[in-house]
Order: structure tokens, then sequence, then C-alpha cells
């Protein structure tokens, strides 16, 4: 048997022989690879980044409203990419407003928040107009900053006995990344010509997305000792039905707009995430506490995702599932 | 490992181009588009460094992401039945250094490995094809080493099974 098992052995490895790419396609790669590199160089540092250190934001956010009187700050809440006041807006407005929340979930989520603003943003202005390699840069460096800080807090959460948070911050970044996962495969195969700027921002979204597989595990096997009340289930059965209300109301109003096969998606996922809440309900019911907090989550993520997708069609008008409706909705 | 030089970054297609090029083969089993997905990865894996980030161990990331491409790419293509498969480009290379004999029996290998689940394909194409230690597999899949000797055992006895439905 053993010598069986060698033989197969042997021959699995012989297989990369038979398996290789031609010297010529190995070189058309590397070419294709260096002139994407020549035209995403690595970033030089900026003589102001002192500026950015985190003690210093808050500060500099200050003497930015001093200077300007406030107007430009304000306006720049609004900036979108390729607006003068957009740098702003990333750079200043969105650290100090976040140096100002001082509860550690607000802060999260609002590092969320900013991940989905960030590519809703991209997702419009990559849609609408030739995108600009360094607006796409600037896009790339917010989100990647924005992750890294939700990652961050999963993390410290699951280690001081908080994994109920970490459980939920990990599950709403998952959603997010993951419907625009999907949202930039389409823009992709509808506009080819911004691949370029799509690949810059859906690495940092694949990186986010493996970042926050990778820790679930560890999440759900802390969870246990976290849940020593029915308050986490609780608030995320309410967060689930509210997520419920949100996406009802967001397809009431789009409703004539939604193609026949997008409403057969939404029903057939609808569907499920109702059996999950069912299921949730029951192990609630049964004093299952984990059960239920994973199956409401499960649901809550699965809504969110769906929500995200149904508000980009609005959007940009790609479709819910545009391609393949079981790789767009789980 | 840090922030990583131009240069590095290309030696490292250099070296790891044929592997995750093969990764991909037999994750999608469709020769044209795992030459695509190949350098995507190579490029995404740019844009994130060019992003400002740091990556602590490159090859994995570079599987990682070859992995997270593969995995989206195979939802949204059909499922080949072998007959499909070498229509597809899913067949052994004919070079010039190889016989017949020994084509046809990767060919046939081949066809054995993609019956198996696409998570057992993986672990054998990462262990056996592109030569990986179980400490390297076990970080690109996020498992702990003893689950994926524990795996790729099973997974080698079951291509056995495949291969000689009849040995007791």
């Amino acid at each position: 048997m053993t010598n069986t098992n060698h033989h197969i052995e042997d021959s699995l490895e012989r297989l990369s022989e038979v398996t290789s790419l031609r010297a010529d396609e190995k070189a058309a790669g590397r070419d294709t690879v260096l002139a994407f590199m020549e035209k995403n160089p690595l970033p030089v540092r900026s003589p102001y980044a002192w500026l950015m250190a985190p003690g210093a934001r808050y500060a500099t956010a200050l003497a930015v409203l001093v200077m300007v009187g406030g107007g430009g700050v304000v306006s720049a809440d609004t900036a979108k990419p390729g607006d003068v006041l957009y740098g702003t807006k990333i750079r200043i407005t969105e650290p100090a407003r976040a140096a100002l929340t001082f509860d550690p979930e607000e802060k999260t989520a609002f590092a969320i928040e900013r991940t989905d603003r960030r590519l809703k943003e991209f997702a419009a202005y990559a849609s609408s107009e030739e995108a600009n390699p360094e607006t796409t840069a600037l896009i790339a460096s917010s989100l990647s900053e924005s992750i890294a800080e939700v990652s961050g807090d999963v993390r410290d959460y699951t280690e001081t006995g908080s994994a109920d948070s970490a459980l939920k911050a990990n599950a709403d970044l998952q959603s997010v990344l993951e419907a625009h996962s999907v949202v930039l495969d389409t823009l992709g195969e509808q506009k080819p010509e911004t691949k370029d700027d799509l690949t810059a921002i859906a690495a940092s979204v694949d990186a986010g997305i493996a970042t926050t597989e990778n820790i679930e595990q560890e999440i759900v096997d802390a969870l246990a000792p976290a849940l020593t009340d029915d308050t986490s289930v609780a608030e995320q059965a309410t967060e689930t039905q509210v997520s419920i209300s949100a996406l009802l109301t967001e397809l009431e109003t789009q409703s004539a707009a939604i193609s026949t096969d997008d409403r057969e998606t939404i029903t057939a996922e609808l569907s499920e995430i109702n059996v999950i809440i069912a299921e949730a309900w029951e192990a609630r019911e049964a004093g299952d506490r984990k059960g239920a907090l994973l199956l409401y989550t499960e649901a809550d993520q699965r809504l969110s995702k769906l929500q995200t997708l149904v508000e980009a069609d609005r959007d940009l008008g790609i479709g819910v599932a545009p391609e393949d409706e079981e790789a767009s909705v789980e | 490992m840090g922030r990583i030089s131009e240069k590095a970054f290309i030696r490292a297609y250099d070296e790891l181009a044929d592997e995750i090029f093969r990764f991909c083969v037999f994750r999608i089993k469709d020769r044209e588009r795992a030459k695509d997905l190949m350098q995507d990865t190579f490029m995404r894996t740019w844009a994130y460094i060019a992003g400002g980030n740091e990556i602590e161990n490159l090859k994995a990331f570079l599987y990682k992401t070859a992995r997270n491409l593969s995995v989206n790419e195979a939802v949204r293509s059909k499922t080949l039945s072998l007959e499909e498969l070498s229509v597809s480009g899913f067949e052994p290379e004919d070079t010039e250094s190889e016989g017949p004999e020994r084509l046809a029996e990767a060919s046939l290998l081949m066809r054995y490995l993609a019956d198996l689940s696409p998570e057992d394909q993986e672990l054998l194409t990462l262990r056996y094809t592109n030569g990986l230690a179980v400490k390297e597999v076990a970080e690109i899949l996020g498992l702990m080493p003893n689950t994926v000797s524990v795996r790729i055992h099973r997974a080698i006895q079951e291509l056995k099974d495949k291969m000689q439905p009849n040995t007791p």
C-alpha cells in the first residue's frame, strides 16, 4: 500500500513537468507585470507625512479649521473623488472625526462605514470617468488603512474577551468587502479600460476578505465564554430586523427598476435568509446562545451584502447578479 | 519581510510564476484563464504593495491571492465534465522531453485528480506538484499543519481508490 502511495506521490510531483508555462508565455507575463509596476510605482514618502502621524492628525485638523474658517472643511466632507477637496476629506476631516469618537465600538463602526463609503465612491468614480492613478492610489491607501483599523480592532476584541463585538465587526466588514468585490468584478467586465485602477482597489479588498476569513474561527472559538447573558443575541436579532426593514424599503423604492433575473435572485436569497433567521430563533429558544448569535450574524451579513448590491445597482445600473447569480449573492 | 522592492518582486515573478500558474490551472482547469489569473495575481499583489502595505511572506501572499481569484473564477465558470477538460486546455503540455507514454499517464492522473473535491485537489497540487512543505501549505490555507497532513493522507488514499477501484 505504501509503495502505491509513493508511486502516486511521485506521479503527482512529475505533473509539474507537464503543466508549466512555455518560455514565451512566461516572458509575456513578465512584460505585462513590469508594465503594470511602472504604471503603479512604489509610494514616495511625503515630506509632510508627519502631519498625518496618529498623534498629529487632530491638531492638524484643528489648524486647518482655523486657517480656512471651517467652510473649506465642511465642503470637504461631501467631496467626491476628483474634487479638489477630496484629499482633505480623506486625510484630515475623516481622521479628525474618528479622533473625536471615544467609544471603541463606535470607532470600529466608523472605520467600517469609511471602508464602505470609499468603495462606493470609487465605484461611482470609475464608472463615470477615466480614473486618475493618483486618486485611485489615494482611495486604495485610505481603504487599506480603514480595513487594517477594523482588523486590528477585531483582534483586540477577540483577545480581550469581547468576542461578540469581534464577531459583529468582522461580519460587517466581510459583508461590505464581499459585496464590493462583486461590484468591482462587474465594473471590470463592463469597463475593461479601468482594469488597472480596479486591480489596485481589488487587491486591498481581497486582502481584507482573507483577513476576515482567517480570524473567523478564532472568534467563534472565543465566543462561548463571552456570552454570559442574552444581551448580545437580542441586539443582533434587533439589528437583523432593522436590516430586513432597510432592505425591504430599498426594494420597494426601486421595485420598477429591478430586472426579472435580479428579482428572482433576490427572492431566492431572501428565502434562504428567512430559513437562517428561523433557525436562529429556534436556537435562541433552546438556550443555544452561541448558535443563535452565529445564525443571526450570518443572516444580517447576507442582508447587508444584498443591500449593498441593490444600492450599487441603483447607483450604477450594474444589476444585482450580473454574471452569475450564485457567485454574486452567496 | 516588510517593504518589497521592484527588484525583489520581479525576482519573485521569475521564481514563482510557474508555480502560481500551475496552482491556477489545477483549480480552474482552463490553461488560458490560468495564465490571466497568474498575471492578475502578481498585479494585484503589486498594487497592494504600491498602496503602501507591507507583506510578511510574499510567497504565501501570492498563493492566497491566486486562491481567492481562482475560487471566484471557479464559481463563475460552469463545472466541466471529464470529456470537456481537454477541450479547455487541462491537459499535459507536449514538451520535447516527455514521451507519449509519460504524457498519457500524466493525462490520466490529471483526470483522476479532477474527480477529487476542489479542496483535495488543492492540497495535492500544493504539496506534491508544486512541492511546498506542509507548513507552507498550512499557512496558505489557514489550517494547522497537523490537519493538512491528515487531509493529504486521506486525499492520497481517495485518489488511490479511484485509480485502482478493484484493489482491496
